[in-house]
C-alpha cells in the first residue's frame, strides 16, 4: 500500500490516470483518490499543507505502520535540465535548518540531489540543491508514520535558470509528471513489495484463529500465544504443530502453559538456510 | 559494495576520507552534520538496511577509549576497548548489536589519531603500567582493514609501546596488513568461532570456520601471537559433538603450545536487546531456542549455561594450558 501526497491537482492528473485512481467522496478536508493498492491526497502548496495532508491521509487509511509513503511534485533546479526526475538525498528546511535524509535502500539506480524546502516561492536557485515548498513538511510528518525506508521524495524539475517558474502551466506540469511515470511506476513497485513483504512478515500466524475460536485470550496472551505459535513452528521438525491435541484443555493460561512445556520437548537445532534467506529485501 | 556514503561536513577534505570514497568511485556522496541525524534515527529498521547499508565517515568526538564490562578480558589488570567503526560487515544472528543499534550502517571514524591519544592518556594514568585495549567490540577488527587502514595504521603505535597490549576480534581472513608487517609482541589476533553447522546457520557472509583456521595458521607461522574466542557459546542438541568436532578441527591445524589465550564465554543478551532482536527477526530458530530472563538477562538456564561451559572447558583442556585459559565471566 502507497500513499502519495501532491500539492496540486495538475501534480496528481497523470498519476490518477495511470494508476486509475478513482475520487473518494466521503472525504472532505482534503480531495483524496483511491486505488487498488494506492491513496493519494492532494494537499494543496505549502509544507503546513503537506504535513497535515500526511496525518489526514494516516488516519483515513487505518493508521498502518506498514505502508509506504510517497510525495510527488515539482521543484526548481539552477541548472538541472526542465523534465528530469530526482529523488531526495537530503532534506533541509530553510527556515528552521533542520535536515532530514531519506533513506537510498530501495532507490538504487535513481538519480538523486539534494533538496531545500522553502517558505515562499523564489525566484533565485540555490547552486547545488533542488527547490520546494513541501518536501520538509511531508518528511518530517511521515517519519511519525513508518519506517524511514518506506519513505520517499520525487520531484520533477520545472524551472531552472533559463526556463522561469513563471512559464510554468497546469498542463506543463501535468505533462512533466506524465513523462517520469515509468521510473516513478518502479519506485512504487519497489516499496510496494518490501511493504507487503514486512505486512507479512509481522501478520499474525494462521493458527491463531483457531487458537482464538476455542479459547479467550488477553491482549497480553495473544501476544504470549503469537510468540509460542512461532517458536512451536521453528522447533517443530516438520514446521507444524497439532492444534486438536489441545482441545481437553481449559482456558487460554492452560493452552499457554502447554505450548510452553511442549516447547521444551521439542529438538533444538540449526538447519543451514540459503544465502539471503534471512533478508526481507 | 558501499552504494551510499554520508559524509560529516567537518572532515570532508580528511585524506582518510577522500582515500575512502576514491574505493567507491560510484557511489552517491551525502554531506550531513552530524552521523547521529542518520544512524539515531528512531524509525528505521536494521533488517531492512542490513540488505544494503550505506558507508557513513564521521569524526568520534568523545569516549575514544571505555573500560570493558566487568569480567571481560585475557589475563591483564587494566582493559579497555575501542571502536574505530559500528557495525559489522558480517550478519551474525546471534549479535548484539542489532539489538544495540538502530542502523545497520557502517559508521568509520577517521580521526585514528584521537583514539591513539586517549589510549597514551589512559597509558599515563595507569602509570605506564600493562594495559589492554581491545578492539572488535562494535565492529569487526579486521574485515574492513583494504578500505580503512585502521590497523596498518595502528600498529606503527602499537609497536612504539610494549606496555600497551591490542586484541584484534574478528572473524575476518583479511590479514594482508598484519602479514605485510614485523609480528609485535603485544598484539594478539583473536578469532571467533562457533561449530560449523552453527556458523553456516547464524554467521552470515562470515568466511567458513576452515578459512578462518586457515587464516590463523598464516599467522601463527608469521610469528604473530593468536587467541581463541569461544564466544558466546551456542546450545543445539548436539552441541557435545558439534564443539568436540570444531576443538578437534582446530586444534589438528594450530600449533595449541604456541596459543597466546583461549577464552570462552555462554550466550547472553539485555532483555531490551533481545526483545529488539526477537522483533526484527521473529523467524530465528536461535531464539525459539531454550532462552529465559534471569538476573537482568536473557540467556540459556543456569544449569544448561554451567553445564556447557563445563564441557567446553574439560574439551580446551584436552589441547591447551590452563594458563592461557580465560572464561569470559562478563554479564553483558
Amino acid at each position: 500500500m502507497i500513499n502519495i501526497v501532491v500539492a496540486l491537482p495538475a501534480e496528481a492528473r497523470s498519476l490518477i490516470r495511470a494508476f486509475n485512481l478513482k475520487s473518494s467522496n466521503t472525504h472532505s478536508l482534503f480531495k483524496v483518490y483511491t486505488g487498488e493498492a494506492i491513496t493519494l491526497v492532494i494537499s494543496g502548496v505549502g509544507k503546513i499543507n503537506s504535513a497535515a495532508a500526511c496525518v489526514y491521509l494516516y488516519s483515513i487509511t487505518g493508521e498502518s505502520e506498514h505502508m509506504a509513503w510517497l510525495n510527488v511534485g515539482i521543484a526548481g533546479h539552477a541548472h538541472s535540465v526542465v523534465g528530469e526526475g530526482f529523488l531526495a538525498t537530503k532534506i533541509t528546511d530553510v527556515a528552521t535548518s533542520s535536515s532530514w535524509y531519506p533513506s537510498r535502500l530501495l532507490t538504487t539506480g535513481i538519480t538523486a540531489d539534494a533538496l531545500i524546502t522553502v517558505d515562499l516561492p523564489q525566484n533565485d536557485y540555490p547552486d547545488d540543491s533542488m527547490c520546494d515548498m513541501e518536501a520538509s513538511g511531508f518528511y518530517a510528518m511521515a517519519s511519525k508514520m513508518t519506517t524511514c525506508e518506506l519513505i520517499q521524495i520525487y520531484k520533477v524539475i520545472s524551472d531552472n535558470r533559463q526556463h522561469d517558474a513563471h512559464e510554468i502551466t497546469a498542463s506543463r506540469v501535468e505533462q512533466l509528471i506524465a513523462d517520469r511515470l515509468p521510473e516513478l511506476s518502479e519506485l512504487m513497485a519497489r516499496l510496494s513489495t518490501v511493504c507487503d513483504e514486512l505486512k507479512a512478515f509481522n501478520a499474525e500466524p494462521d493458527e491463531i484463529k483457531e487458537f482464538i475460536r476455542e479459547w479467550h485470550f488477553s491482549v497480553t496472551q495473544r501476544h504470549r500465544l503469537k510468540r509460542l505459535i512461532a517458536c512451536c513452528k521453528l522447533r517443530s521438525p516438520d514446521g507444524s504443530m497439532n492444534i486438536a491435541s489441545l482441545m481437553h484443555l481449559k482456558n487460554s493460561r492452560e493452552v499457554l502453559k502447554h505450548l510452553e512445556k511442549h516447547i521444551e520437548r521439542l529438538p533444538v537445532c540449526f538447519p543451514g538456510r540459503p544465502a539471503g534467506a534471512d533478508h526481507i529485501v | 559494495m558501499i552504494e551510499t556514503i554520508y559524509i560529516e561536513r567537518g572532515i570532508i577534505e580528511h585524506t582518510r576520507t577522500q582515500e575512502v570514497c576514491a574505493r567507491f568511485p560510484r557511489a552517491q556522496r551525502i554531506v550531513c552534520d552530524r552521523y547521529g541525524e542518520i544512524f539515531n534515527l528512531r524509525r528505521q529498521n536494521f533488517r531492512l538496511q542490513k540488505s544494503n547499508p550505506a558507508l557513513i565517515i564521521a569524526t568520534k568526538h568523545a569516549g575514544h577509549v571505555l573500560k570493558v564490562p566487568q569480567g571481560y578480558g585475557v589475563g591483564g589488570e587494566h582493559n579497555y576497548y575501542f571502536s574505530h567503526m559500528l557495525n559489522c560487515l558480517y550478519d551474525c544472528r546471534y549479535c548484539f548489536l542489532q539489538g544495540m543499534f538502530r542502523s545497520a550502517h557502517y559508521v568509520l571514524f577517521v580521526n585514528y589519531e584521537d583514539f591513539e591519544q586517549a589510549m597514551d592518556n589512559t597509558l599515563t594514568r595507569h602509570d605506564d603500567h600493562v594495559c589492554w585495549f581491545f578492539s572488535g567490540y562494535d565492529c569487526d577488527s579486521l574485515v574492513l582493514e583494504p578500505v580503512t587502514g585502521f590497523v596498518q595504521h595502528i600498529l606503527t603505535f602499537f609497536a612504539a609501546r610494549p606496555q600497551a597490549w591490542l586484541e584484534l576480534r574478528t572473524k575476518s581472513t583479511q590479514i594482508r596488513s598484519l602479514l605485510n608487517n614485523a609480528p609485535l609482541n603485544n598484539v594478539v589476533i583473536a578469532f571467533s568461532f562457533t561449530p560449523q553447522a552453527i556458523s553456516a546457520s547464524l554467521e552470515h557472509k562470515t568466511p567458513s570456520v576452515s578459512k578462518r583456521i586457515d587464516a590463523m595458521c598464516r599467522l601463527q607461522a608469521a610469528g604473530w601471537k593468536v587467541g581463541l574466542r569461544f564466544d558466546p557459546l551456542i546450545y543445539a542438541d548436539e552441541y557435545k559433538t558439534q564443539y568436540q568436532e570444531l576443538f578437534v578441527n582446530i586444534f589438528s591445524r594450530l600449533q595449541a603450545s604456541n596459543l597466546h589465550s583461549v577464552s570462552l564465554g555462554a550466550f547472553r543478551l539485555p532483555p531490551d536487546y533481545h526483545r529488539n532482536i526477537v522483533k526484527l527477526y521473529p523467524d530465528e530458530p536461535l531464539f525459539a531456542g531454550p532462552l529465559l530472563e534471569h538476573s537482568g538477562m536473557v540467556s540459556y538456564s543456569t544449569e544448561l549455561e554451567h553445564a556447557m561451559l563445563e564441557f567446553c572447558t574439560a574439551e580446551l583442556m584436552k589441547y591447551i594450558d590452563p594458563d592461557i585459559f580465560y572464561p569470559c565471566t562478563q554479564a553483558a
